[in-house]
């Protein structure tokens, strides 16, 4: 029966061409949406270190929006007491640089070796305050190097060396706190503030005694572990996942709909011939496994133009310009796993709807297939 | 009296149209023997095809007994019904109905392939029964390349390549000028006598009447005298 289904394929080339594309649009949003929703889960997933526990303003979400109060470093290192390794004061900014999304700490450089375990991957640490550390994914994003000038806010800084801390999500330069201070001025001053407790110490009382201390000294702060923070940030885009992932689905529900559509029109338009398939012999299992074979073809084509556009579009569509979110860059990328999903999907899709469709036809008799009943031309 | 290759006792179609039941065929009984030349006259509407359907197991009665060569079609199930139009009828329709996508040899090929031949055999078997029937040369020809009788011709192939003991063909001259009919006729005619399977004919040709060997008059559904036999 394959053989016929080609030869019916080929002999109708235009609805063939057109079918393979209709259906491949729809795959080929199924094959965007899977890796984006995975993507925004990435996002969303724990990182960052669980000695470090991060002061914010309460009931903020955008970390760049925080205040933290001049004095609040003293009251949280008198709470902590001996627990408390050291705590600093954090100038966060998002921003664009040169056109890609940054994420700017400005804090003490005594601090990014000891409390964010910042890794110099090449170069040397700045030496002084026209000079900044760049974050692994921010080189890999905008394609500097150590030795580049670059523009922040208007003013130039040279890059005195590429690090990578754990964890890390974001493209993120590094600077001393008095660097981000002059740059941005005093008036906002730091957005957050990072405890870093003693290996020693039991992060989750420690946090206890902070929240509790916090409310007696200044009721308006939370205090996270950074990666339970990072977390919380990640669950502001729970919405935005679970779209896509609708969206995937309704994708999905679409080729069902589409291939019995079109498998419905396909065996319409052929009443007659498969009514002579019928009369000739063929049983009703190998008209069937025709109108199958038929839309199985149409489906895997249509999954490989869609592969190829989905392939083409990440590699040089999504690229050059990595998803980023609130300046953190999470990865759009199609596993093969992923792929074979979206091939059994998209096949299963197909097979239902045309075999939806074709139930109907096969139910009837060859002869009403022929059209040969009463008032017909051959009655 | 020879026996009956295809006996109808009461033999009945009706059809629902909107609240009216429509009789296609009411009542009919006949018989007709192995290798007969059997031609069903009557004019559009009188019941015709729907005896071809029913004889070919492509419709079911609603009422009525149907025995082909002794097997009560009425009895058998779907795929027993498939295998017995597989295994011993063969169709000529009056517009032909060859698949458009198809080459002539691929047409004249699908009952064997029905029967479970492979594609290669089956096409080596359809040329030679092509050549037989003088198209030879048209072969590799889609049907919208062949004229109406060459159309025919290949269809009236299709219809004997498996060996069928049971030909069906319903107005096969309808749609062809006087001389493509002619050559039709003579080769059902003689396909008829060389391979002995028994040929019954819807037509409204009356140049068939004078090489049939029984005339059965349908009228509204009805037989219209006793079947005279030759």
């Amino acid at each position: 029966m394959i053989h016929l289904a080609i030869r019916d394929l080929r002999h109708d080339l235009l609805t063939f061409g057109f079918s393979v594309v209709a259906l491949g649009v729809l795959v080929f949003a199924f094959l965007l949406l899977i890796p984006l929703s995975l993507a925004i889960t990435r996002f969303g997933e724990a990182g960052g270190l669980p000695q470090n526990l991060i002061i914010v303003e309460r009931d903020i979400l955008q970390p760049e929006q925080s205040r933290i109060a001049p004095n609040l470093a003293e009251g949280v290192a008198a709470i902590l007491g001996d627990r408390l390794n050291r705590v600093d004061p954090v100038i966060f900014r998002i921003l664009r640089v040169e056109g890609h999304p940054i994420q700017l700490r400005g804090v003490a450089t005594g601090s990014w070796v000891t409390t964010f375990r910042l890794r110099l991957l090449e170069g040397a640490w700045p030496t002084d305050s026209s000079e900044i550390v760049m974050g692994q994914l921010a080189s890999q994003g905008g394609g500097w190097r150590t030795g580049d000038e670059i523009n922040i806010y208007g003013q130039p800084f040279r890059v005195a060396g590429i690090a990578d801390g754990p964890g890390t999500k974001t493209q993120t330069v590094w600077m001393s706190y008095a660097a981000a201070s002059d740059l941005f001025g005093p008036e906002k001053g730091a957005q957050l503030l990072v405890a870093h407790l003693q290996p020693s110490a039991d992060p989750l009382t420690a946090r206890q005694d902070l929240e509790n201390g916090l409310r007696s000294i200044a009721g308006e702060y939370d205090a996270y572990f950074e990666d339970a923070f990072v977390r919380e940030y990640g669950a502001a885009l729970n919405d935005l996942r679970s779209l896509s992932l609708l969206a995937a689905v309704i994708a999905i529900v679409a080729v069902t709909l589409g291939s019995h559509n079109l498998a419905w029109l396909a065996a319409e338009e052929r009443r007659r011939p498969l009514g002579v398939l019928r009369a000739v012999g063929f049983d009703r299992e190998a008209v069937g496994r025709y109108l199958l074979l038929r839309a199985g073809v149409v489906s895997v084509a249509s999954y490989l133009l869609a592969l190829a556009a989905a392939i083409l579009f990440i590699r040089f569509g999504v690229g050059p310009n990595p998803l980023t979110i609130g300046g953190a860059q999470t990865a759009l990328i199609l596993t093969p796993p992923m792929a074979v999903l979206g091939l059994l999907l998209a096949s299963a899709a197909t097979l239902t709807g045309t075999w939806l469709s074709a139930r109907a036809v096969l139910r009837v008799s060859p002869a009403s297939l022929l059209g040969r009943g009463p008032g017909s031309t051959f009655a | 009296m020879s026996r009956s290759f295809v006996q109808t006792q009461s033999l009945t179609r009706t059809y629902r149209r909107g609240s009216e039941d429509v009789h296609a065929l009411l009542d009919v009984t006949l018989a007709i023997p192995p290798s007969a030349f059997a031609v069903v006259f009557g004019p559009s509407g009188s019941g015709k095809s729907t005896l071809l359907n029913l004889i070919g197991g492509i419709d079911r009665p609603t009422s009525g007994g149907l025995r082909v060569d002794g097997v009560e079609l009425n009895a058998l199930t779907e795929r027993q019904l498939d295998r017995y139009r597989r295994d011993h009828v063969g169709f000529v329709f009056q517009f032909n109905n060859l698949l458009p996508n198809l080459d002539a040899l691929e047409n004249v090929a699908l009952p064997l392939v029905a029967q479970g031949q492979s594609w290669a055999r089956a096409r080596s078997q359809a040329r030679d029964q092509l050549t037989a029937l003088g198209m030879g040369d048209r072969v590799g020809h889609r049907p919208a390349e062949l004229s109406g009788g060459e159309q025919q011709r290949v269809a009236l192939a299709r219809a004997v390549i498996s060996g069928p003991d049971l030909v069906l063909a319903d107005e096969p001259t309808g749609d062809l000028d006087s001389k493509s009919a002619e050559t039709v006729l003579d080769l059902m005619s003689s396909l008829n006598q060389d391979l002995g399977a028994t040929f019954v004919i819807a037509t409204h040709n009356p140049r068939l009447e004078s090489r049939a060997t029984q005339v059965i008059e349908l009228t509204n559904g009805r037989m219209s005298p006793p079947a005279p036999q030759r």
